[in-house]
């Protein structure tokens, strides 16, 4: 199960909750999607709540640095628990992106 | 069960299997990442190794649902307990392995793909997969209950 809401701190982004793996792949991508399109250079993504991910979501993360943002758009990944950002560390995410406490 | 209950029935494990069928469609690959957690807690692991197994697994039954079936097929996944350790088969009655998958990936955030295998072999004390062209591919994994987790 996941769910994807905007975050209503101010910030642009968004929230993640629950698991990320093959089978939400693609609401997954069309949210990141939306969020690169929208032209904001440091996108939010709250991870505090999101319980996994699995190597197609990373793809994903990676596929959007590398084929879709622009120059200069960066996701800032909050708060991703322990196993997750172990995972983000065995695949370079953490080289890509910003990884945040708060 | 109290926790001496516990303990005792988890030294009597001795191969106990537990089997899987999975459908190859990607909504069940969930109710792997939940076995693999039950299983995990019987045999004692800590959590931090639960989600390592969790992940290792999920990557598994990913690749046999990609490469080793349609969602009209299905694979399995088979558990076998000890003591001290729990090995985990999954298997496919596909074509034969992804060789592709096989390359160690770049980890400076330039692929895209194929960390599948790499997690797995990351995450877990051992990997080995056996393919033969036209007969299926069966990947094993073991994780090791280490000695400081272990019953005192």
């Amino acid at each position: 199960m996941l769910t994807i809401d905007l975050l209503n701190d101010g910030r642009k982004g968004c929230k993640i909750t629950g698991e990320v793996d093959v089978a939400v792949a693609a609401p997954f991508r069309e949210a990141l999607q939306k969020a690169v399109d929208s032209g904001t250079e440091e996108i939010y993504l709250d991870l505090s709540d999101m319980d996994y991910i699995d190597s197609t979501g990373i793809g994903i993360l990676i596929d959007m640095k590398k084929n879709v943002m622009k120059p200069g758009q960066q996701f800032i990944l909050i708060h991703p628990k322990r196993s997750i950002a172990k995972l983000f560390q065995l695949t370079g995410v953490d080289q890509i992106f910003q990884i945040a406490e708060a | 069960m109290s926790t001496q209950e516990q303990d005792l029935s988890r030294q009597l494990l001795n191969g106990e299997q537990v089997m899987l069928e999975l459908p190859g469609m990607p909504e069940f690959i969930s109710l792997a990442r939940l076995s693999a957690a039950s299983v995990g807690n019987i045999i004692g692991f800590p959590i931090d190794d639960i989600e390592d197994l969790k992940v290792a697994l999920s990557e598994a039954c990913t690749n046999a649902m990609q490469y080793g079936c349609d969602e009209y097929m299905t694979y399995t996944v088979t558990f076998t307990l000890y003591s001290d350790r729990l090995i985990v088969d999954v298997a496919d009655k596909g074509q034969g392995c992804d060789f592709e998958a096989l390359q160690e990936p770049a980890l400076n955030g330039t692929q895209v793909g194929g960390f599948g295998l790499y997690i797995i072999r990351t995450l877990m004390d051992e990997m080995n997969i056996d393919c033969s062209e036209g007969a299926g591919t069966v990947l094993t994994m073991t994780k090791l209950l280490r000695p400081q987790h272990g019953i005192q």
